[in-house]
């Protein structure tokens, strides 16, 4: 999943309440899943697309949103290419067989990923960190009956997606301090550059300890307990906005059960 | 405000002879409104002292009381840390919140204040910060003096009575080490408690007293203005000594009792034509 990259806004995506997104995100996912034809896919595509109109974020953002993904979505339509059998025959040599199946196959895969990818950084890209992790506490609340200590999940999730920009400015600075001294992740025997990762990863690891020892002491005083209950200043309401949200909502779910009951 | 009673510890009491205690009998008293500079070499315990203050650590022997509460106490713990907000070294280990409101905001979440009065406090801890234009803004999109202005909002927010800067100033630019400085004399001026703990002696001399430690205990204890009297033994522990401070020093020696409060050097330069169209 794509974290950390919240692009603060305002449009009626970044107003929306984070529970409903979190949860659309969800059915998004489920519906995904659930559809098997590319009409379906296509109906699917309004979403993100829409939503990536209305969030104002730039093409290149969309682009890095779903670049780490390529790889992966080539290999799958690869596979499927190879591996599905069924349908007509595309084309044929002596050694290797293209059937319809699998380019249908791999084609629903990739699209499918795609879509999903892309629907889940709208969501990342258009809710803090925050209110993300709290539209997640929020939604596991019930389980703190049984025990489970939601809160402080929330707290530690919130702390990691903060720090994610601040430990990769350190890795990337210990890395500099390394090569300088020779130690080198691109060149040597594979067994030379594994040494050379630990030389990296040793020092990464000694400063997340000193800079959560920190943060710990700043926490506590802060007034931070994590048996105390804690108010939550961002408790947002939802509005009319998330009325319409849902309406349309419940619209593509019934569009999509009507098409696959259609076929 | 603030009083330590013979307080003695250490971070592994079990192991560690007496004589080597990271602090050993510190006795001292801070006034409500004081401000108080807290200088001393690296390993001198000074930070330790910070975090005996506030209850993150606990006296091994003696007490510390904070505005009558001891912080031994685990019922008053969290009212001592009400009162006493400490900033530390490195900004970027201290802020919690993914945008500077929410940062503010953590810790009156932590106290449980309601949903209305987190807004206005947070309000008013960005206005008094300079810090209100970034509201929403990461704190990773922040310079270094900007994120240390943040966490001295995030306690101002907490209302607490006293501040303890540790080493608040040391990494960051000159510019913003002079924003802090200045905010600190402002905070002192609002009535706070101020400790600041630093290794400069020129950013000790905005306080009103000044305590040295050394080695875990606290050898020094003197008024910023009488500076002269204790030179001799300030000299033993490697101060580095601000050269304004030095031309008074070197003036007073010869003869020429000059006002030790002026540390600009345009202050010098008017103090010394003065000097010099008396003769």
């Amino acid at each position: 999943m794509i974290i950390g990259q919240f692009i603060p806004g305002q449009s009626w995506l970044h107003c929306l309440h984070p529970k409903g997104k979190l949860i659309f995100v969800f059915i998004y996912t489920f519906l995904l899943f659930w559809m098997q034809d590319l009409t379906a896919y296509a109906v699917l595509a309004i979403v993100p697309i829409v939503g990536y109109l209305a969030s104002g974020v730039s093409i290149q953002q969309v682009y890095r949103s779903v670049r780490p993904v390529f790889l992966l979505a080539i290999i799958l339509f690869l596979l499927h290419l190879l591996l599905t059998k069924g349908g007509r025959v595309v084309w044929e040599t002596s050694i290797y067989t293209l059937y319809s199946a699998g380019l249908e196959q791999g084609t629903k895969v990739v699209v499918r990923l795609l879509l999903l990818v892309l629907t889940a950084s709208l969501l990342t890209l258009t809710t803090s960190t925050l209110a993300l992790t709290d539209a997640f506490s929020g939604l596991l609340k019930p389980l703190e009956r049984v025990g489970v200590p939601i809160n402080s999940f929330a707290m530690m999730m919130s702390i990691a997606l903060r720090f994610i920009p601040v430990i990769g400015e350190e890795m990337q600075r210990i890395r500099q301090a390394q090569m300088i001294r020779g130690a080198s992740l691109q060149y040597g025997t594979l067994r030379h550059r594994l040494r050379s990762l630990q030389s990296m990863l040793i020092p990464i690891f000694l400063s997340i300890f000193r800079r959560a020892d920190e943060l710990a002491f700043a926490m506590e005083a802060k007034c931070y307990n994590s048996e105390h209950p804690r108010t939550q200043w961002r408790r947002q309401s939802f509005t009319q906005l998330d009325l319409w949200f849902a309406i349309l909502t419940s619209l593509l779910i019934l569009s999509l059960c009507l098409m696959r009951w259609w076929h | 405000m603030i009083h330590f009673q013979d307080v003695w510890f250490d971070y592994s009491p079990e192991i560690t002879p007496e004589e080597q205690w990271n602090l050993r009998k510190i006795s001292l008293s801070i006034q409500p409104g004081e401000y108080l500079a807290l200088i001393g070499k690296n390993g001198s315990g000074k930070s330790t002292l910070a975090r005996l203050c506030n209850g993150l650590l606990l006296p091994d022997r003696g007490q510390v009381v904070i505005d009558g509460h001891s912080t031994a106490n685990p019922d008053h713990i969290w009212e001592v840390r009400r009162k006493v907000g400490l900033i530390f070294q490195n900004p970027d280990n201290q802020i919690v919140g993914a945008t500077v409101a929410d940062d503010i905001a953590f810790g009156l979440e932590n106290i449980g204040c309601p949903t209305a009065e987190i807004r206005e406090r947070v309000d008013y801890a960005m206005s008094q910060m300079g810090l209100t234009a970034f509201a929403d803004r990461s704190p990773d999109q922040l310079s270094g003096g900007q994120k240390q202005r943040l966490a001295i909002a995030s306690f101002l927010a907490l209302q607490p009575q006293v501040m303890i800067f540790d080493e608040a100033t040391t990494m960051i630019d000159p510019q913003g080490r002079a924003e802090i400085l200045q905010i600190i004399d402002k905070l002192h001026q609002d009535g706070k408690t101020i400790l600041h703990i630093t290794h400069s002696l020129a950013e000790a001399m905005k306080a009103e007293r000044i305590l040295l430690l050394d080695q875990g205990e606290c050898c020094l204890d003197f008024r910023s203005a009488d500076i002269l009297q204790v030179w001799e033994p300030l000299q033993q522990y490697a101060v580095d000594f601000p050269p304004m401070l030095l031309v008074a020093k070197h003036l007073h020696d010869w003869g020429y009792p000059i006002d030790i409060k002026h540390r600009q050097p345009t202050e010098m330069v008017e103090e010394l034509w003065k000097l010099h169209l008396k003769k």
